[in-house]
């Protein structure tokens, strides 16, 4: 009775991933079981309690049918380092990312040789220009010295029509920070303060 | 740049011990004539042949501006610079309130420190927490998170936060020294340069050659150092000085009224033409015994002053075909 239910298991012919044949147990998943040979033979699915259970004092699993699953064959221990340990870095046509090249500046190029040429110009000269009329930035900025505060408005004297126009976010931000400046400077800070 | 000004015993001639220590009669009887009120004894003499059989200086004494009686003036050979070394064309007398001033190392300092920073304007920039984008909104509630209590992202002690106190926009250190101070800080430095050696009185800057190795040459072979400075009268030169010294890294050219303490000092030797020397010294003599009372620089610029097109009228009003009568 136990064998006709087990034979009418194996005549329909489900998925299975290993075969228990007569001469041992084949995985399907390697190729060694892809043989006529195997297709033809009676297999086993499932493991099952065989009915003589052999005497023996070792352990032993021989009560039981092998697992389909144990893949035979030689067993290797270990682990495999799979990082590189030594040797260059692969950049894979990226450069590698590194501080700009030292360059020296040249001391005695035209800018640096004659640096401070006619700032003596009111004494040594004829005594119509001053040094002051010889300088160059920001026009709001020349020959004139102040705290932030100073500057954002004589910056807002002198360019805050344009920047209105055409730079309203400065313009907000100027206006922003001055009004800021001013409660911060007198009712927070003390009279003489470096800004 | 501090400059270290060591007084060393050079081995070729050194001009103001040699004045200083030959204490004959001759020099005396020349230098009490050129401290009296007379005409000036400038003799130039302008053809080459009488320099050659003569054997006599050209220049045998100068009149000083403002003379001085508590010291004695200073004295400086007059060179010339149509040759490799250079023919001795006479002695000059120089102003001790110019060339014999106390080296004041402070004043010197005070003069550099000025020439860097009057002119110098810091562009960096550092937005605030409030300029960032973003850090409007409270991160987590206040209490009950386990977390520390913060109101913004782009506070200073967050990451990629704002700077509290950091660099607020284009900064100026503009400021003036005072008009005695800036020439007190050029007569010192003037006066380091005789003193060291380092000053060279020359009868003008025509030169033979426009090759910058005759001029590189020529500076070996007279002891100037690696930077020299040339100064003339006006601001335009020779051909072949302008032509050498651009061939040449360390040789500057400047008209007088460029000279200044920073250029005086970066280079070693300094060179000036006799109508250079008579317009420093005068010019600073003068600066010296003004007595105006110094003006305070005032910024008086304008946004006017700039505008490049003339202003339009942008009145908009219409036009009438005949006059209005109410």
């Amino acid at each position: 009775m136990f064998k006709s239910w087990l034979l009418r298991i194996v005549s329909s012919k489900p998925h299975f991933s290993s075969l228990i044949t007569k001469n041992g147990v084949k995985c399907l998943g390697s190729p060694a079981c892809y043989s006529t040979k195997s297709h033809d033979e009676n297999v086993d699915l499932v493991t099952y309690k065989k009915d003589v259970r052999p005497e023996g004092g070792d352990r032993t699993f021989d009560a039981y049918t092998p697992s389909p699953f144990r893949v035979p064959g030689p067993k290797r221990y270990g682990y495999a380092i799979k990082y590189k340990t030594d040797g260059l870095l692969p950049r894979d046509g990226k450069p590698v990312r590194s501080l700009p090249p030292y360059r020296p500046e040249n001391k005695w190029d035209s800018k640096h040789a004659l640096f401070g040429q006619n700032d003596y110009i009111d004494i040594l000269g004829d005594g119509d220009i001053h040094p002051a009329d010889l300088l160059t930035g920001p026009r709001w900025l020349i020959a004139f010295k102040g705290n932030e505060r100073e500057r954002l408005m004589r910056k807002m004297e002198w360019e805050g029509p344009r920047l209105k126009l055409m730079y309203p976010s400065e313009y907000n931000r100027m206006q922003k920070r001055i009004r800021y400046l001013t409660k911060l400077y007198n009712h927070k800070r003390k009279s003489r303060w470096a800004d | 740049m501090q400059p270290q000004i060591v007084l060393t015993r050079k081995g070729r001639l050194f001009q103001g011990f040699q004045a200083f220590l030959s204490s004959s009669s001759k020099f005396h009887h020349r230098h009490q004539s050129s401290d009296s009120n007379e005409a000036a004894d400038f003799s130039t003499n302008t053809t080459d042949g009488d320099e050659e059989t003569s054997l006599k200086p050209v220049i045998t004494s100068r009149s000083l501006q403002f003379p001085v009686k508590h010291t004695y003036p200073r004295l400086a050979w007059l060179e010339s610079m149509d040759s490799l070394e250079g023919k001795k064309l006479g002695m000059l007398d120089l102003h001790p309130d110019v060339f014999a001033v106390y080296p004041r190392i402070d004043v010197l300092h005070q003069n550099i420190h000025w020439q860097k920073m009057y002119r110098h304007i810091d562009y960096n920039f550092e937005k605030s927490r409030a300029e960032l984008r973003g850090g409007g909104r409270k991160p987590w509630p206040q209490k009950g998170m386990g977390k520390a209590r913060h109101g913004s992202i782009r506070s200073p002690l967050w990451i990629r936060g704002a700077k509290a106190h950091g660099p607020r926009g284009p900064t100026s250190y503009f400021y003036m020294l005072p008009r005695s101070v800036r020439g007190l800080g050029l007569r010192i430095a003037l006066s380091c340069k005789y003193a060291q050696n380092d000053l060279a009185v020359v009868e003008s800057l025509d030169i033979p050659s426009s090759d910058p190795e005759f001029m590189a040459e020529m500076a070996d072979v007279r002891f100037w150092g690696y930077s020299v400075l040339f100064v003339d009268d006006t601001d335009v030169m020779p051909d072949n000085i302008a032509v050498s010294v651009n061939g040449n890294e360390g040789f500057s050219l400047m008209p007088s009224y460029g000279l200044n303490v920073y250029s005086i000092l970066k280079h070693e030797t300094l060179v000036l033409t006799v109508a250079a020397l008579e317009k420093i010294e005068r010019k600073l003599l003068e600066e010296m015994h003004s007595t105006e009372k110094e003006k305070k620089f005032v910024n008086t610029l304008r946004p006017e002053d700039f505008r490049t097109r003339p202003k339009e009228d942008e009145r908009m009003y219409r036009k009438w075909s005949q006059p209005l009568y109410f």
